[in-house]
């Protein structure tokens, strides 16, 4: 079986010994240590596990590994810089945005993405992207203002 | 069927039967509590764990002091609790009730939170417990330490505790003018002595006219740590030598298991050879 040997995570180059048909998620978690990304459903339903692969929201429970080999992974222990967060990592923070808050690393990992792609989004673009996003605390209207706060604040 | 079987649980489990509790050594020695609390000045190994009372109701035997709270040389307070955050906000609102009692900021204020090495039996974190239960055991023991220490200072300025004010950590003598912190006066034989025992029941929690900190909206102490994926949930952490399992159910109701093939899985895992399997009839599971 194909193994992996190397990842580039967050601006590194990490060392790895995975069989390339692991999935993305199972790797991070299991084998680098960057349990940030959570395990959701397993089967795409709930974007619980989303992480950026060259910059696009990809939920890493669907993809292999050797999928990914070479390309740039960005999780949520990569999105906060030298210490400062993300304007929407702020956002979540300012409207208390959470109850447990094991789905708002794969939230914030989506705002993120469609950001950086779309600075100034449409009400469709972003509830196309985050319409996708499960809550099992049903904490929408806390997490609805702090999306419309990220995007409020991209717009400015 | 596979060989690899637990002897024993398979048969226990076909009757129907509960498991017996499996007994681990969680055992905690004093160095390992000042690892995992870190260096303060009212370290005293938990007298009572959770692990050690085993009733998982709560409300037992009285919790000693230092089972309950520490005062760390850098002023940082830590609360033992067997609560559990599951993000229904306990953990904001002890801590809430913890810096209202002590009279410090709540950044001042650490939980430590359902680790039954270390923490009294507070019962099951559930059916809206901890508002009415644990909040007032949690306040009662912080507004008993907030008594020792101004007591302390008292005896040790030769002034009535009640001319003395307790305010962000420290207390003050306002006529001197002069001023200990809980760091400091907890540095002494006396402290340790008395967070040896029980909070006195009949230790006066601050009343509801002057809150200051409890009733207010505060953002959740952990917060940052959810938005930058640094919290770990309970399938975040791993033990030596863990092990972990999968639930396969059947696909029809009754269904028994007659064969499995686990060479499959065993080809896949790189830890080949490590997958066991346990049978277990639906109420144990």
């Amino acid at each position: 079986m194909p193994t992996l040997t190397e990842l580039r995570v967050n601006g590194n180059k990490l060392s790895l010994n995975a069989y390339a048909d692991r999935t993305l998620l199972e790797v991070l978690r299991e084998d680098l240590d960057l349990t940030g990304t959570k395990y959701g459903c397993g089967a795409g339903d709930c974007s619980a596990c989303t992480v950026l692969i060259n910059g696009t929201p990809t939920r890493s429970c669907l993809t292999s590994v050797g999928d990914v080999a070479g390309k740039e992974i960005t999780t949520i222990e990569g999105v906060a810089k030298n210490g400062a967060l993300h304007p929407v990592q702020e956002a979540f923070l300012k409207e208390d945005a959470f109850q447990c808050g094991y789905c708002i690393p794969g939230m914030i990992m989506g705002l993120v993405g469609l950001l950086a792609k779309r600075p100034i989004p449409s009400d469709e673009e972003i509830l196309s992207r985050m319409d996708r996003h499960i809550c099992r605390c049903c904490g929408y209207p806390s997490l609805v203002k702090a999306i419309r706060r990220a995007a409020a604040q991209a717009r400015s | 069927m596979d060989n690899h079987s637990i002897p024993c649980l398979p048969d226990l489990l076909d009757d129907d039967q509960l498991i017996e509790p499996v007994e681990f050594d969680f055992g905690l020695n004093r160095r390992v509590f000042v690892q995992l609390i870190g260096a303060g000045v009212l370290i005293t190994t938990a007298a009572t764990p959770a692990l050690a009372q085993r009733s998982g109701r709560g409300g037992g035997r009285p919790v000693k002091l230092s089972a309950r709270i520490h005062i760390g040389q850098d002023g940082i307070i830590k609360v033992m609790t067997g609560k559990v955050e599951v993000g229904q906000g306990a953990r904001a609102e002890l801590t809430q009730g913890v810096a209202e009692e002590l009279r410090v900021p709540i950044s001042q204020v650490q939980l430590v939170m359902a680790d039954t090495s270390l923490v009294p039996d507070d019962g099951n974190t559930a059916g809206s417990r901890s508002t009415p239960a644990t909040l007032p055991a949690v306040r009662q023991a912080a507004a008993a330490a907030r008594n020792v220490l101004l007591t302390l200072a008292a005896q040790r300025w030769s002034v009535e505790p009640d001319t003395l004010e307790v305010r962000d950590g420290k207390v003050t003598d306002p006529s001197a003018p002069r001023t200990l912190s809980y760091a400091e006066l907890a540095q002494s034989e006396e402290v340790t002595k008395l967070f040896d025992q029980p909070p006195p029941s009949d230790s006066t929690v601050t009343p509801l006219k002057d809150w200051k900190i409890l009733g207010t909206s505060v953002p959740r102490p952990n917060g940052r740590d959810l938005v930058t994926g640094a919290h770990r949930f309970s399938s975040d952490v791993k033990r030596p030598g863990m092990l972990r399992g999968k639930i396969l159910r059947s696909p029809s109701y009754g269904a028994r298991l007659i064969s499995i093939d686990l060479a499959p899985a065993r080809a896949a895992s790189p830890f080949a050879g490590s997958i066991e399997l346990i049978t277990a009839t639906r109420s144990a599971i």
